[in-house]
C-alpha cells in the first residue's frame, strides 16, 4: 500500500512532511489547485516521479467552480451547453490520457464525470474508454479508471453491482480503478455513519482487488481504516484540508470556502478529530493525555498550553498526516485479514473506552468531537 | 408426447428413408432421420423468429467446433422451416446422471470439456443461458456436445437486450436470471449454470432447492454456500456460486483453472 498525499491548497506541508519526516509514499496532484503549470513549480518538481494527477472532470454543470481547471484546453470545465454530449466528453477524456502520457506520469488516471445521474452513462464511459486504452501501444503506463461514486449510487447495492459488473468484464484492460466516494456526512459530523456506504464501498474495494485490479481510494478520510481492515488497497490518499478528505461535488459546483477556523486535533486514541476548543478544555482539566498521540512531534508542539490554534498552521495539519499515515501503514502490514480486522476492532474498542473514561471524568465532547461513529464501526466490522 | 408423422412429400423431398421423433424442444419438433444411410437430426420450425435465427447464426459461426452440432441444410418447406443438423450418436447427459454420481474426476473432465467448447462462443460475446443436462449430448466416445443455442444471447445485440421476459430453465438458472436482471447476464451466467450441473452430477440433487420457490428464496441470501460432501466439488462450486456476477471468475481461463483435472 502506498500512502498518497493529496496536493491541494498548501501542498508544501505535504511535501515537507514527506521530505522531512518520511510521511507518505506517493502524491496526487489536484488540477483544480495546481493548473497546467504544475510541473514548473519548484516544490512539485521534487516529487513528480512519485506523483499522479487527478484532472477532476467531476462537474458537468456549466456553472461549476473551475479553479485552475480551465487552464487545461481539453478540460470539460471549458464546456458549453452545445457541446454537452458523450462524444465531447470522450474526446476530452482521451486528450486527458494523452496529456498524462506526454507528461510522463506512470499512473494515468482516466477522468470521468461525477454528474452522471444514470449508471448506464458510467458504464458506457467505462466501455468506451476501455476500448480506447486497449488500442494504445505504450504499455509502460498503468491506467486507472475513475469511479466517482455519487451518494445515490454508493447507497444502492444494485447500482454498485451494475458498475462492478462492467468494471470486471473479461475485456477490461485497465490496471486499476481510482475510486472517489461521496459520503455526505451529516451536519457537524466529518464522517458518514451510513452502514449501506460501509457495506457497498467495502464490496467495491474487495471485488476489484479479488479480480486483480489495483485500487486507489481517493479523497479518503480516516474512516479508510475500516475498509483497509477488510481488504488490501493499493493507494489511500491523506489530505490536510477537509475538502481533500471528503469527496463532494459541491467543491466544483458551489463556492463552499468556509472562512477561518481554529482547527482540529486528530487523536489516534479517539479515532476522531477534536475541536481546538475541546483540546483547550482537556488541557485545562488535566485529561489531555487521554487523547494525546504518541510519537508525534507535531502533536507535542500543538498540545502545549497557549498554542495559538489555527487551521492554517502547518503543525495542526501535519499532526493528522503523521498520525493517519502511521495508522494506515501499521494496519496494512498485517497480512492476515482476520488478524487485521481484529487489530482495527481493538483500536475502535480502545477509542470507545477512552471516550467512556472522559465521560467518567465528566468531560462530554459534542458534535464532531463526540463519539458518533465508533459504535457503528464496531457493529459493522463485528458482523462483516 | 403426441406422435407426429412426417408427410410423404417431405420424406421424398429430403430423401429420408427412416425417421423417428425425438424429444420436442421449445418451439421446434425434432426427428432422427436417415438420409443416404446416415443419421441426421431434422428440426421443423413452425415459426422462425429471432431465436431461431440466432441459433442458426451461432451454429454456423462455430461450424468447426466439434462441440457444437453442424448445420447441414436449412430450407423452407411448405409453411415451416426445416433444419437438417449433424446427429450426435450417444445420450443426453440427463440420461446419464447416475453414471456421474460421486465421480469427481469424471465431472471435472466433463465441465472442463464443456468450458473449452464454449471459449470461442464466450469470446464472441454470446452467452448460452440455458446450460442443463438436457442440452448436453455425450457422444459414444464420451465427448460432450452443447445443444440448443435457441435462447443464447448476443451481448452486443441491443434489440434482444432491450426488453422482454428473460427465458431460463428454473433448476439450472442463476440468481440474475431469477431476478430478471438482464443487464447482468453474461458468460459468468454460464459459469454459474455449469457449477449447478457439476453439483447436480456429483450429488444427483439440486444445490439450491427442488422447486422455483425454494431456489428463489435461497437466492435472496447474499452468500450462497453449498456442501456436497466433497471438498473439491465444494471448492469449485463455491468459487462460482457468487450471487453477484462481478465476484465470479472474470476470465475464462480463471474459470477453467478452478477445475482440477
Amino acid at each position: 500500500m502506498k500512502i498518497t498525499h493529496v496536493l491541494g491548497h498548501n501542498s508544501n506541508w505535504n511535501i515537507d512532511s514527506y521530505l522531512g519526516q518520511n510521511i507518505g509514499d506517493f502524491f496526487l496532484i489536484t488540477a483544480f489547485t495546481h493548473g497546467i503549470n504544475f510541473d514548473s513549480k519548484p516544490l512539485l518538481k521534487k516529487v513528480l516521479d512519485v506523483s499522479m494527477i487527478d484532472l477532476q472532470f467531476y462537474g458537468k454543470n456549466t456553472d461549476i467552480q473551475t479553479g485552475k481547471l480551465t487552464e487545461f484546453s481539453f478540460h470539460t470545465s471549458n464546456i458549453s451547453n452545445k457541446e454537452n454530449t458523450n462524444v465531447y466528453f470522450e474526446n476530452c477524456a482521451k486528450q486527458a490520457i494523452e496529456f498524462q502520457i506526454k507528461k510522463n506520469f506512470k499512473n494515468i488516471i482516466i477522468p470521468l464525470f461525477y454528474e452522471n445521474d444514470e449508471v448506464n452513462d458510467i458504464i458506457y464511459a467505462i466501455k468506451t474508454l476501455n476500448k480506447y486504452v486497449s488500442k494504445l501501444e505504450n504499455k509502460n503506463h498503468k491506467y486507472f479508471m475513475t469511479l466517482p461514486l455519487a451518494n445515490h449510487i454508493i447507497i444502492d447495492k444494485d447500482k454498485i453491482e451494475e458498475i462492478l459488473f462492467a468494471c470486471t468484464d473479461m475485456d477490461i484492460c485497465f490496471d486499476g480503478y481510482f475510486i472517489a466516494c461521496e459520503n455526505k456526512p451529516e451536519t457537524r459530523k466529518k464522517l458518514t455513519t451510513d452502514i449501506k456506504i460501509f457495506k457497498n464501498l467495502t464490496r467495491v474495494f474487495k471485488t476489484l482487488k479479488q479480480q486483480n485490479f489495483e485500487t486507489v481510494y481517493a479523497y479518503a478520510n480516516w474512516d479508510a481504516i475500516i475498509y483497509l481492515a477488510q481488504t488490501d488497497i493499493d493507494y489511500i490518499t491523506i489530505g490536510t484540508y477537509e475538502n481533500l478528505r471528503n469527496f463532494d461535488i459541491k467543491r466544483f459546483t458551489e463556492d463552499i470556502s468556509g472562512g477561518g477556523s481554529k482547527g482540529y486535533y486528530f487523536s489516534e486514541k479517539l479515532l476522531n478529530m477534536v475541536r481546538a476548543d475541546d483540546v483547550t478544555m482537556l488541557n485545562d482539566t488535566g485529561n489531555i493525555n487521554i487523547i494525546k498521540n504518541e510519537k508525534n512531534i507535531f502533536s507535542d508542539i500543538i498540545l502545549k498550553e497557549g498554542y495559538p490554534w489555527n487551521i492554517h498552521k502547518p503543525d495542526v495539519n501535519k499532526n493528522y498526516l503523521l498520525s493517519i499515515s502511521a495508522m494506515l501503514h501499521k494496519i496494512s502490514t498485517i497480512s492476515d485479514l482476520e488478524l487485521r480486522k481484529i487489530y482495527v476492532m481493538d483500536l475502535i474498542e480502545n477509542a470507545i473506552n477512552n471516550y467512556n473514561y472522559l465521560e467518567g471524568n465528566r468531560i462530554f465532547l459534542n458534535n464532531e468531537s463526540s463519539n458518533y461513529h465508533l459504535n457503528i464501526w464496531k457493529t459493522y466490522l463485528a458482523n462483516s | 408426447m403426441a406422435s407426429i408423422e412426417l408427410t410423404k412429400e417431405l420424406l421424398k423431398y429430403f430423401n429420408i428413408s427412416e425417421y423417428k421423433q425425438a424429444n420436442p424442444g421449445g418451439q421446434k419438433t425434432v426427428f432422427i432421420v436417415t438420409i443416404n444411410n446416415k443419421k441426421y437430426a431434422l428440426k421443423i420450425i413452425n415459426f422462425a423468429d429471432d431465436r431461431f435465427e440466432r441459433e442458426v447464426k451461432i451454429c454456423k459461426q462455430f461450424d468447426d467446433n466439434k462441440g457444437i452440432p453442424n448445420i447441414i441444410r436449412i430450407e423452407p418447406f411448405e409453411k415451416n422451416t426445416i433444419i437438417i443438423e449433424e446427429y450426435i450418436e450417444g445420450n443426453d447427459l440427463s440420461e446419464l446422471i447416475k453414471d456421474y454420481k460421486g465421480s469427481e474426476q469424471k465431472i471435472s473432465q466433463l465441465i472442463y470439456a464443456i468450458g473449452t467448447i464454449l471459449i470461442p462462443v464466450w469470446n464472441a460475446k454470446y452467452v448460452h443461458r440455458d446450460l442443463k443436462p438436457h442440452n448436453i449430448r455425450i457422444r459414444n466416445n464420451g465427448e460432450p456436445v452443447v445443444l440448443d443455442f435457441g435462447i443464447a444471447r448476443a451481448l452486443d445485440d441491443e434489440s434482444i437486450t432491450a426488453t422482454g421476459v428473460q427465458p431460463y430453465t428454473w433448476p439450472f438458472a442463476s440468481p440474475e436470471q431469477y431476478s430478471g436482471q438482464k443487464n447482468l447476464i453474461s458468460y459468468r451466467t454460464d459459469f454459474f449454470c455449469l457449477g449447478i450441473i457439476a453439483y447436480y452430477l456429483y450429488t444427483n440433487s439440486l444445490p439450491f432447492g427442488n422447486n422455483r420457490g425454494e431456489i428463489y428464496k435461497a437466492f435472496q441470501d447474499d452468500k450462497l454456500i453449498v456442501n456436497s460432501g466433497n471438498e473439491y466439488i465444494d471448492s469449485f462450486c463455491n468459487s462460482i456460486f457468487k450471487k453477484n456476477p462481478s465476484e465470479r471468475p472474470r476470465k475464462i481461463e480463471s474459470f477453467l483453472n478452478l477445475i482440477r483435472l
